[in-house]
């Protein structure tokens, strides 16, 4: 461990004397300093935090990831360039030790400018927030929906299988389908009908939901729900939200007029949990005029439940954005060790590009046709989808959400989130890329005249 | 335990380009050995395959075909590694690191326990002169500065091989003759040292056997004397003699040889000379910013041995008060050519 410790002091010890990190906390001060004075939010208070999360640690995050990018690529490959390399690799430091040595300077070099940036903007915040005279409600708008870790519960899942699978064996059945038609878009586009109508609340019906709350709580919980109507003018619809099992006594019952498209919410108290862990909540549509109310399947109606501070909830956000740090460094340690710097910071460039347009590509693995119609596809156009397949599935071990979004919005960025990044892409993914990489730069030879 | 430190056998490297084509064959089966204790010299131009083989036998290039033991293992095992000393053509060291981080750096790669280390790094920043430089960063360093700090980093494990290229290489005539009182130190410990040098009379001084390649291959191996013998002449020394007896020797050569024998004064060279001129200049200063005096070998590098002082200062055998001034050699020599004409006549 004294060799990979040398080598990863080494790495810090550079980057500290040649300015690197001082350049880096001047970035980083700027970003967090005078970024919430140039961006504009909505006029709110939540606008205003919320700028301040998404944008701040966002622009701390692009940063260190370009310097994390840049430093990761030149750490081996400048060696190289150089001839340092030539007096490490004489003396007995495997090519492995020299990889991970690199790699670790550079993941504590991160996780340094990482926590004074996050203790920075930590600081900060509530340094704002305490200079200013806020309402009780602001107070407890803060305290409760911002500054805080709820875990969003969606509801339980209607299967439609199989009534898709009937209704399609039925059209199957009676020729309605076409020759060019696709079966398992046809399905697909079954299901994504069955979900629509399931998640649809005609004139005085009602809509249940069932939540299984993971864990026990006295704090209330909180329903998120939005919703389109039928009507084209958009007028508030009243319905009643009833939580709780519908033998009980206590039944929680609340009126509601609200207007579609917006966000609402509306407290429930814990209470009302069944001993099994489950919250039914039912909706009925009582509007005066007759109006259908569609919430969206996947997230129409949420259940948020309180889950942590949001002090531990902004640790795990700079956790899970130090792993991907973590794992760029050794993407980019790695091909530093294979090519020369600017070919390897290219490549990373590339690579890091490939893995941020993950939704774009599952968009276009979903098309079988590039040039015209699905009728006229031809060998081209299947070269080019299965190549978008094989990128898609390249690259979705590494696609993640930002943790920004939820922590700006006061949803929990959870331990096994955490976990995850650390565990298969800092651990699988780079011992993956350590060992590849190891391995390649093993074979190259380090002498050979430039 | 007599087993060869380095065996090379019918060893070949090929540059190829981009495509793998055989661009270059920069070492075309070469076979030679070095014996433990040796001071082993790689002579020849440039690009004659000196530096490629050196890199073989470090591990920073593979051999295209042959066979190749360092230390009777392969030149890449660690193990090989932990035991070889390397100073490159040019230093490569880290610009940003003062002298004693850089050789705290390579004593934590030998894994070198703490105390060890700073005991060793004190003992090297003394032999090399750069004691007063310790906390100095290594790129405000002179080349030649820099050299020495490249030579401590390469003693720092106390090798048992060391591999020098052009080590004599940007270092003023001290450092140069420190270098090769430094390798003949270590080969008196059972050391063995490979070299490659431009200057020929460096490797001359210290090496035991020589190999000059050409082309990749090998032209000439054995050792200095073998090779710059010339068995067909001979040298006489004699001390400083009456005119007379002078005028009998040299009348008895020429009778024998029938022709004019060469006599000169012997004159001691000008690196001794300049030592001299140096050390007289050293005591009279007390202060210097660059390469301070040096402290002899490090004592572990001596085999624990109380240190060995390095012919930096040389020995006391005159002043410089005593040496002849330039106009008084000048007017030596005419004396001995006056001397030599008066004879034949």
């Amino acid at each position: 461990m004294r060799k990979i410790f040398a080598i990863a002091g080494l790495a810090i010890r550079s980057a500290i004397r040649s300015l690197v990190v001082v350049v880096l906390l001047a970035l980083l001060l700027i970003a967090i300093i005078a970024l919430p004075l140039t961006i504009k939010g909505d006029g709110t208070l939540t606008g205003a935090v919320q700028v301040l999360l998404r944008y701040t640690l966002g622009a701390v995050n692009i940063i260190l990831s370009i310097a994390t990018l840049w430093a990761g690529c030149a750490a081996i490959a400048t060696e190289v360039q150089e001839h340092q390399v030539h007096l490490l690799v004489t003396k007995p430091v495997t090519r492995a030790q020299l990889w991970l040595g690199k790699w670790l300077g550079l993941l504590a070099l991160n996780a340094v400018l990482l926590a004074i940036a996050g203790g920075m903007t930590y600081g900060l915040l509530h340094w704002h927030l305490n200079r200013q005279s806020l309402s009780v409600n602001d107070r407890t708008t803060l305290r409760e929906e911002l500054l805080v870790a709820r875990r969003v519960v969606n509801a339980e899942q209607i299967s439609v299988e199989a009534d898709a699978q009937r209704i399609f064996a039925e059209q199957r059945r009676t020729r309605t389908l076409t020759k060019e038609a696709r079966p398992d878009q046809v399905l697909a586009a079954i299901r994504q009908t069955l979900l629509q109508q399931a998640h649809s609340l005609p004139p005085n019906l009602m809509l249940r939901h069932v939540f299984r709350v993971p864990t026990a709580t006295t704090r209330p919980l909180v329903l998120r729900y939005k919703f389109t109507s039928s009507q084209t003018d958009k007028n508030p619809v009243a319905c009643v939200w009833l939580a709780g099992a519908p033998e009980r006594p206590d039944r929680f019952q609340r009126p509601e007029l609200a207007a579609p498209a917006g966000i609402h919410t509306l407290q429930v108290p814990a209470l009302l949990v069944a001993a099994d862990g489950t919250l039914t909540v039912d909706i009925a549509n009582v509007n005066p005029e007759p109006v259908t109310m569609v919430f969206a399947p996947a997230d129409g109606v949420q259940l948020l439940v309180y889950e942590s501070s949001f002090a531990a909830n902004f640790f795990r956000c700079l956790l899970v954005m130090l792993g991907e740090l973590t794992f760029l460094g050794a993407l980019s340690v790695t091909l530093g060790s294979l090519f020369s710097l600017p070919v390897a910071a290219l490549t990373t460039a590339y690579a890091v590009m490939l893995m941020n347009i993950g939704s774009y590509l599952q968009i276009l693995t979903q098309e079988t046709f590039i040039i015209g119609s699905a009728a006229k596809s031809n060998t081209f156009d299947l070269v080019i989808h299965f190549l978008y397949v094989g990128l898609y599935w390249l690259t979705k071990p590494f696609q993640t959400a930002s943790p920004l979004e939820p922590l700006a919005v006061g949803e929990l960025v959870s331990w096994s989130w955490a976990a995850g990044v650390w565990g298969w892409q800092v651990l699988v993914i780079g011992g993956i890329l350590a060992a590849v990489g190891t391995w390649i730069f093993n074979r190259r030879e380090l002498g050979l005249p430039t | 335990m007599n087993e060869p430190i380095i065996e090379a056998s019918h060893l070949t490297k090929v540059f190829r380009d981009f495509w793998r084509r055989p661009k270059v064959r920069a070492v075309n089966d070469i076979s030679f050995t070095v014996k433990p204790g040796e001071v082993f010299g790689l002579l020849g131009p440039n690009g004659s395959g000196k530096s490629t083989t050196l890199k073989m036998l470090l591990g920073l290039l593979y051999p295209t075909s042959g066979q190749l033991h360092v230390l009777s293992r392969s030149p890449r095992d660690v193990k090989t590694k932990a035991r070889i000393g390397y100073l490159p053509e040019e230093s490569y060291l880290y610009p940003y690191l003062t002298s004693r981080e850089t050789l705290t750096f390579y004593g934590m790669l030998f894994d070198l326990p703490a105390g060890e280390r700073r005991e060793r790094l004190e003992q090297l920043l003394a032999m090399i002169g750069l004691r007063h430089t310790r906390d100095r960063q290594v790129g405000e360093f002179s080349k030649g500065m820099a050299r020495r700090i490249g030579l401590a980093q390469a003693l720092i494990n106390d090798p048992d091989l060391v591999i020098l290229d052009e080590p004599t290489s940007g270092l003023d005539p001290i450092g140069c003759r420190q270098v090769k009182d430094l390798i003949q130190a270590l080969a008196k410990r059972g050391k063995t040292i490979l070299l490659s040098s431009h200057l020929l009379a460096d490797v001359e001084d210290v090496c035991d056997r020589v190999a000059i390649l050409y082309n990749g291959r090998v032209q000439a191996l054995g050792t200095i004397n073998e090779l710059l013998e010339q068995r067909q002449q001979y040298r006489l020394t004699v001390p400083e003699l009456p005119p007379a007896a002078m005028q009998r020797i040299l009348a008895a050569m020429r009778a024998e040889l029938g022709s004019e024998p060469v006599v000169d004064h012997p004159r001691r060279d000008l690196e001794q000379f300049f030592l001299e001129v140096v050390e007289k200049a050293r005591r009279a200063t007390t202060e210097a910013s660059g390469v301070g005096s040096s402290a002899g070998v490090a004592q572990y590098l001596a085999g624990g041995d109380k240190l060995q002082q390095l012919v930096t200062t040389p020995a006391p055998v005159s002043t410089p008060a005593a040496l002849p001034t330039i106009d008084e050699k000048r007017q030596a020599d005419e004396k001995l050519r006056r001397f030599i004409d008066s004879s034949k006549s």
